[in-house]
């Protein structure tokens, strides 16, 4: 049992509580992702829940998963995940608040000189191996909605922040929208890949403002690239006054989340009944 | 010895050094030494020289180092001054990221000590770029491990419309663990259980009387020997009996059984939409279909043809031949089969069908060979002709045999003899007909032909027609 409590760096009081023989993260994020996808869909457009959650964060949890992000154990994230399911944490808030928190901190330490961006970019990783645990194996039924909107989520070729994309994509996922994801092509792939399939709108995820300026020139080809017509969003850590952005990259809309991102760009309307109760936006 | 629990050399170990050989000291011991003023100005830089990779950066000297900076990295210097400026500076590493416009980008961690009493500052820097490159070929694995997956997601989905939407029930089963891989929901629905608790379930545990462990071997063994050969199984939700053949492969490794699971009753067996047309088309439909052998021997008939032939049951014209139905008899069916095995099919042939009780129906019967089986089949299809016969006119007939015959002619004969035999064959059944209809009244047939009777005579004596006529 010790081994046990070590495993999530003490932050269990009661040793008796963890069962590291429960099933796997996947079938939990299975049952999860199935009963929780409408309230939390309606939520994330609202933008209600993750405005108001990160106060309500578990800070023992965020403490949790940064530590087992960080250290060379194996099977600590694990062992945090099997905690948060059994505290009633959901998959979606997970991938919501907690993946984005922890990113966040890490970023954070790296700027207090409290930790070296090697360690940042192993946390990152980790992190991203996890969302991939916790996405299931594929989407139910989303294959035989033919109405649902398409979007691509690309994060250019030299940019090496790929964990709010791939947080984005899962997002928009589980709000019923075919996305493809598009990471570590080049130029000419991206283009490619546009112009081969329909996309109601491409989303580019830039996280670092020197490559805002260059963007301008890819906006323009992604948009002659696309046999329909299609919509441009910046998006990312590089986002700032959003008048500016676009006039600076030529984009049609600036958005900061997945929700905003579909709204501006009018694809609402596609989404399930929960969604379109969210009013004026 | 130390202070503020900061290390020190022993008293006396390092001696006061000149200027000269600090600079050197310094210039050897940091891959880069920067001196910068309070505010960011830079008053000196020097590189080691012994580092590998080192560039020239003189041009820095006289200019601000943030220049030199990413943003981000411009930040965390502003701060690190103001700590210095408000007398809390420690020499903790910082990590800031060069910039500079022409031709790099690298990290440089650097330790800052206060060395004169003016704010002066020197920055002792470690390149890692070593490091930043490890980092990036991380962030490339992560990314082409991102690029893998999205492709398995579009494998995945693939695999999943062609499992669902396949009629053919189908589970993967691990032949380690027994247990269903995966199934669609045509095998869920064999099963009797939902998808879901299927999914995982152990396959042996899904049949009555099954232990897992033989039935999994003997699975395997019979898809191993047999090449698939059905094993016969009763479901345990459903209590269905089933036949499941097994398929055995491998699987990065693991070995795994692909099996398909149909319901042992044909009758059961879930019908395609053509088939069940098909099928309601024979039971129901207007019009008498038979198929017979290939040498007429009825093999099934519909409920049309029992109704045509007054046969109370398929048993009472099952076996026999279809001439036994046919006015003209085996002459009716030797056409009909002969024309259809030459050509594959026969249309409109026009005859009486004559029932049990001795009525006639006039029909018309197209003939069909089905010879792409085992045992080929005739199918002939019967539609009772007597409104269309009766109101037909009497014309001329000119059926396929002598059509075929004139043809044959091309070649051996010339056109004036074609068509003076053509004319001649014609003119026959003309007359044949005529004869039919007037129930061999000659006067009427002359009249009805627009000949005189002497004319008929002459053609009947030509035809050799008189002594039939005569009968």
């Amino acid at each position: 049992m010790t081994d046990r409590v070590d495993l999530l760096g003490g932050i269990v009081e009661d040793p008796g509580v963890i069962d590291i023989d429960q099933p796997g993260p996947e079938a939990r994020a299975a049952r999860s992702v199935r009963t929780a996808r409408r309230g939390a869909a309606e939520a994330l457009v609202r933008g209600e829940l993750r405005e108001g959650a990160r106060s309500d964060l578990s800070e023992q949890l965020v403490s949790a998963l940064l530590g087992a992000v960080l250290t060379e154990v194996d099977d600590r994230c694990d062992a945090v995940l099997g905690f948060m399911g059994r505290a009633q944490i959901g998959i979606d808030d997970i991938v919501d608040l907690y993946v984005p928190e922890v990113a966040r901190r890490l970023g954070q330490d790296w700027h207090d000189n409290r930790r070296s961006f090697a360690d940042v970019t192993i946390g990152a990783a980790r992190l991203q191996g996890l969302l991939r645990e916790l996405a299931g194996r594929w989407e139910d039924g989303l294959w035989r909605d033919l109405d649902c909107p398409a979007v691509a989520v690309v994060v250019l070729e030299n940019e090496f922040h790929t964990l709010g994309a791939v947080v984005l994509s899962q997002q928009l996922r589980r709000l019923g929208v075919s996305v493809q994801l598009i990471v570590g092509q080049s130029e000419a792939e991206i283009i490619q890949c546009v112009a081969q399939d329909r996309f109601d709108a491409i989303l580019v995820s830039v996280s670092r403002s020197e490559c805002l300026a260059s963007l301008r020139k890819l906006v323009e080809k992604l948009r002659r690239a696309s046999v329909h017509p299609t919509q441009v969003v910046v998006g990312g850590a590089a986002i700032g006054d959003e008048g500016e952005i676009r006039i600076l990259t030529g984009a049609d809309h600036v958005a900061t989340d997945a929700g905003e991102a579909l709204i501006k760009c009018g694809l609402k309307s596609y989404l399930k009944d929960a969604v379109l109760r969210t009013g004026s936006a | 010895m130390s202070s503020r629990g900061t290390k020190y050399w022993s008293s006396g170990a390092i001696p006061l050094i000149g200027p000269d050989v600090l600079g050197e000291i310094i210039g050897n011991a940091a891959d880069v030494a920067i001196v910068i003023s309070d505010v960011g100005k830079v008053l000196s830089v020097m590189v080691n020289p012994n580092h590998p990779g080192s560039g020239r950066i003189d041009h820095w000297e006289g200019r601000d180092i943030r220049d030199f900076l990413t943003t981000e990295s411009i930040d965390k210097l502003d701060a690190q001054l103001g700590r210095f400026a408000a007398g809390k500076g420690s020499n903790v590493a910082m990590e800031l990221n060069h910039t500079d416009a022409s031709n790099w980008d690298y990290p440089v961690r650097y330790t800052l000590h206060g060395i004169s009493p003016d704010g002066a500052l020197l920055m002792l820097g470690h390149d890692m770029r070593q490091i930043a490159e490890m980092q990036q070929q991380l962030v490339k694995a992560q990314m082409a491990l991102e690029r893998d997956y999205e492709v398995q997601r579009k494998a995945d989905t693939r695999f999943r419309v062609l499992l669902e939407s396949s009629r053919d029930a189908v589970a993967f089963v691990s032949i380690g663990s027994g247990r269903i891989t995966e199934l669609n929901s045509a095998a869920a629905l064999l099963l009797g259980g939902p998808v879901d608790d299927l999914q995982g379930a152990a396959f042996a545990q899904e049949f009555e009387s099954r232990r897992r462990g033989e039935f999994i071997t003997s699975l395997s063994a019979s898809a191993v020997a047999e090449q698939g050969a059905p094993m016969e199984l009763t479901t345990r939700r459903s209590r269905r009996p089933v036949t499941v053949t097994p398929t055995v492969f491998r699987a990065a490794g693991e070995r795994m059984l692909m099996c398909r699971i149909e319901p042992a009753d044909e009758a059961d067996q879930p019908l395609d939409e053509l088939t069940d047309n098909l099928s309601g088309l024979y039971q129901d439909g207007v019009d008498a279909i038979v198929f017979t052998d290939k040498d007429g021997i009825i093999r099934a008939a519909n409920e049309a043809f029992l109704n045509m032939a007054d046969a109370p049951h398929l048993t009472a014209v099952k076996g026999k031949s279809l001439a036994d139905f046919l006015v003209r008899g085996a002459v009716d069916t030797k056409v009909l089969i002969e024309n259809a095995t030459r050509t594959g099919k026969m249309r409109l042939f026009a005859t009486k069908l004559a029932s049990e009780y001795g009525t006639r129906t006039a029909v018309e019967i197209s003939a069909t060979h089905l010879t792409d089986r085992t045992h080929p089949v005739l199918v002939f299809v019967i539609r009772d002709a007597s409104r269309a016969e009766a109101m037909r006119k009497p014309g001329v007939a000119v059926n396929d045999d002598s059509v075929r015959s004139v043809m044959e002619l091309v070649g051996s004969s010339t056109l004036k003899d074609i068509v003076n035999e053509t004319t001649e064959v014609v003119e026959k059944m003309c007359i044949e007909t005529a004869v039919e209809l007037t129930r061999n009244n000659r006067v009427a047939a002359a009249e009805m032909l627009g000949l005189s009777r002497q004319s008929l005579y002459v053609k009947l004596r030509k035809y050799g027609l008189l002594s039939k006529g005569a009968e």
